[in-house]
């Protein structure tokens, strides 16, 4: 919190002096503000486009949807640590009661710091330390930067598991091309190639449907929209699509070349035959080249749109590629359709993509030492403040008969359980958030929400996030912070008791 | 208590619980150093309560520091019973003090987490030591803090903490008990309760106890009165009275002028 202090005093400052309000009402001042801009930061996830595929933040850019995610994220910096300080130190009382004082003195003066351990909630805002809160909220950030790092990489897992084969089309039907002819596509593939491609056990295959959009005018190019069925696509992989965003009313685009892929508009795709239908458009790395849909959706907007096509992956024993696109391809034949090479991303776009990855895998690990080094300073800080407050007790216990070394051991213990306690307070609120976060459509301005697909996305990034990594960087934490106050608990055992009161009664602390 | 330096034995008798030879402590150092205890030499027997007097700053808080083992001293050494405490490891004086010294401090110095009773016996703990039930009873009945034990020091009165802290001295059986200023925070009556109890345990138990006291009808508690000024003993009184504690103050007092 005083790290905090410091970096906005001059505007808290300004702010205070600027306006004349008693600092009574700050609190309330602040939850005003903080509910203010939670309100106007819902409304605008139902209320406002996200951009525009041709120029992202272009034409009907709004500020404020922006402006009240921030003031969220700042009222979360701001009051949460006070939120989290009163009821980790509460907790941390609860586990001093049942702290055993046994050994040479080391538990007994860890149970003294523990239980006599304060929060100052009573205090005015400007006054109050909240480290317990602020280690939480280290523990949250911490947490949360890495489930939300490894739930990406889940998701790209999820996304390199929807590989396909081939696409097996009707003879002379242009599937993958870029200029097909704009509307519902009704060259329907025979069903009985679907039914005799299906009956193969070596094959999964997923039919689809497609619809061609854009204006008459020619002035932007058209699109094309691969229609499947979800269902169908958690026969390659479990869950298929879903935790990539598919769902009703979204379109995956893989290609991060918006010029490519043009719509007027983000959530108005315009078809020259029925009029308009609104969906979201989400830059994803799903595989094909096309941008694809949900059938259900398709045809609530065009009506019934027949199977054009179908992706086939193979599945059955290992088989180099080639061998496999010839398995796909002699299947087709004798079902009386073409085949052609699997739907794959342009090099460009794979490169954006990989590099996008790279990001997030650095961003992740500079993010986590930095928590990482905070909490540890931070935990050492705290240490040296339970020291200088309690000298008497550690003089006192030391004339009872507790060791030097039992003395210097209650440093990191102290701290260990602190710390602890931060992190199992911290883990969960921040795996949670992150899991919350990283749901696709959730927080995207105007996307469509279900509450039960988003609860299903939640759980499927809860059962993804790596919580191995999650453990270890909390582990390596909590080693980093107890090898440090260990070092300043011996450095700080060597007094004898009298020169402990000494410069007890020096920093005022009896 | 015999003031060794006059004969310069540093032989053990028997029945000496405690004794220092050349003790001294200095603080500060060059123009601004002080010694606090300069070169002293001091028997104290077994079963006996000894007051250490004398004026402010003249060292008698630092000699039964030194004497309890709580602080290192410059020169000199210190014996409780057959265990010198000077020059030995910290982890070793560390079990003295646990085990063999008791030490009541003026401030009660009791740890505010912790019932009246878990005080009492957190020495004990500390030290690995069984629990004597009789002797826990014991304490508890002479000291009077039956319907206090589950209560925390706060809630509590001076009297009843320093009674508490006393019951945490005695509970190890030490032999030897060092107490600063042990009625410094009390009222008389609470006073008159304390030096009773810590007399009872000289006489009943054979330990030896050493007091440090400001106040004559304190001191006149105890079986000899040590006088003390400058870091150097000055002179004893045995059997005193209130009266004569004065009249060895004033004396002292003279001497100073």
């Amino acid at each position: 919190m005083r790290v905090l202090e410091i970096v906005l005093f001059p505007l808290l400052w300004t702010v205070k002096k600027l306006v004349s309000v008693p600092a009574e009402r700050w609190t309330r001042i602040g939850v005003v503000a903080v509910l203010a801009s939670f309100a106007v930061a819902v409304w605008s996830r139902f209320n406002v486009p996200h951009g525009t595929l041709t120029g992202t933040w272009s034409g009907d850019f709004r500020s404020y949807p922006l402006l009240a995610w921030l003031g969220c994220y700042i009222a979360a910096i701001t009051f949460l640590p006070l939120a989290f300080d009163a009821l980790g130190i509460a907790t941390l009382h609860r586990i001093a009661r049942v702290l055993p004082v046994v050994g040479q003195g080391a538990l007994a003066v860890t149970r003294h710091t523990l239980e006599s351990r304060q929060s100052d909630s009573g205090k005015s805002y400007w006054n109050r330390k909240s480290e317990m809160g602020a280690l939480v909220a280290t523990a949250i950030v911490a947490s949360a930067i890495v489930s939300g790092f490894t739930i990406d990489r889940a998701v790209a897992h999820q996304t390199d598991a929807l590989a396909f084969t081939a696409i097996v089309v009707t003879p002379g039907a242009s599937a993958g091309t870029s200029t097909p002819p704009i509307g519902v596509d009704r060259n329907a593939l025979r069903p009985a190639v679907i039914t005799a491609l299906e009956a193969d056990p070596n094959l999964v295959v997923v039919p689809y449907g497609q619809v061609t959009v854009g204006p008459t005018n020619g002035a932007t190019p058209t699109a094309a929209i691969m229609l499947v069925s979800p269902a169908d696509l958690d026969r390659v992989t479990p869950a298929g699509a879903r935790p990539i965003g598919l769902q009703d009313g979204v379109m995956l685009s893989p290609d991060p070349e918006s010029e490519s892929l043009a719509f007027p508009a983000p959530r108005q795709v315009i078809d020259v035959s029925t009029g308009t239908v609104e969906a979201t458009v989400l830059n994803r790395s799903w595989p094909g080249p096309l941008t694809l849909a949900t059938r259900s959706w398709g045809e609530a907007a065009w009506g019934d749109v027949p199977a054009v096509g179908a992706l086939v992956a193979y599945v059955g024993k290992d088989l180099p590629a080639e061998a496999q696109f010839s398995y796909v391809a002699d299947a087709a034949r004798l079902a009386g359709a073409d085949t052609r090479p699997a739907p794959t991303l342009s090099p460009e776009a794979l490169a954006m993509l990989r590099s996008g990855d790279t990001f997030a895998r650095g961003f992740a690990g500079v993010m986590s030492v930095l928590v990482l080094s905070a909490a540890c300073i931070a935990t050492v800080g705290f240490s040296v403040r339970t020291v200088r407050k309690h000298r008497q007790v550690r003089a006192t216990v030391a004339a009872l008969g507790a060791t030097p070394r039992a003395l210097a051991l209650a440093v990191p213990i102290d701290a260990g359980i602190t710390l602890a306690i931060a992190f199992a307070l911290g883990t969960p609120i921040g795996t949670a958030a992150a899991a919350i976060a990283k749901v696709p459509t959730l927080s995207t301005l105007g996307a469509p929400l279900d509450l039960g697909t988003t609860g299903w996305a939640i759980g499927w990034n809860l059962t993804h996030i790596g919580w191995g990594l999650v453990a270890a960087v909390a582990g390596a934490t909590w080693l980093l912070a107890v090898a440090a106050t260990t070092i300043y608990g011996f450095r700080v055992a060597g007094r004898t008791p009298v020169d402990e009161l000494r410069v007890a009664i020096k920093e005022g602390a009896v | 208590m015999t003031e060794a330096a006059a004969t310069g034995d540093t032989d053990r008798p028997a029945s000496l619980a405690l004794r220092s030879r050349g003790l001294t402590k200095t603080y500060g150092s060059g123009q601004a150093a002080v010694t606090a205890v300069n070169h002293v030499d001091l028997d104290f027997d077994a079963g006996v309560l000894t007051a250490v007097m004398g004026p402010s700053g003249s060292g008698k808080t630092t000699l039964v520091h030194l004497l309890a083992g709580l602080d290192r001293p410059d020169a000199g050494q210190v014996w409780v019973g057959d265990d010198e405490l000077t020059g030995i490891s910290d982890a070793a004086l560390a079990r003295i003090r646990g085990r063999v010294v008791g030490f009541v401090f003026q401030g009660f110095n009791l740890l505010q987490t912790m019932s009246a009773a878990d005080n009492i016996v957190l020495p004990l703990r500390l030290n690995q030591l069984p629990r004597d039930a009789a002797w826990y009873a014991t304490l508890i009945d002479m000291l009077g803090i039956g319907k206090e034990l589950e209560r925390r020091p706060y809630e509590l009165s001076g009297g009843q903490q320093q009674r508490v802290a006393i019951a945490r001295a005695l509970i190890t059986k030490p032999r030897v008990i060092l107490a600063d200023e042990p009625t410094g925070n009390l009222d008389t009556h609470a006073s008159a309760q304390i030096l009773s109890h810590l007399r009872s345990s000289c006489r009943e138990l054979g330990q030896s106890v050493v007091m440090v006291t400001h106040d004559p009808t304190a001191a006149s508690y105890a079986g000899k009165v040590l006088l003390f000024a400058d870091g150097k003993v000055s002179g004893h009184i045995d059997n005193p009275t209130p009266e004569s504690v004065l009249a060895g103050l004033d004396a002292l007092a003279g001497v100073e002028r």
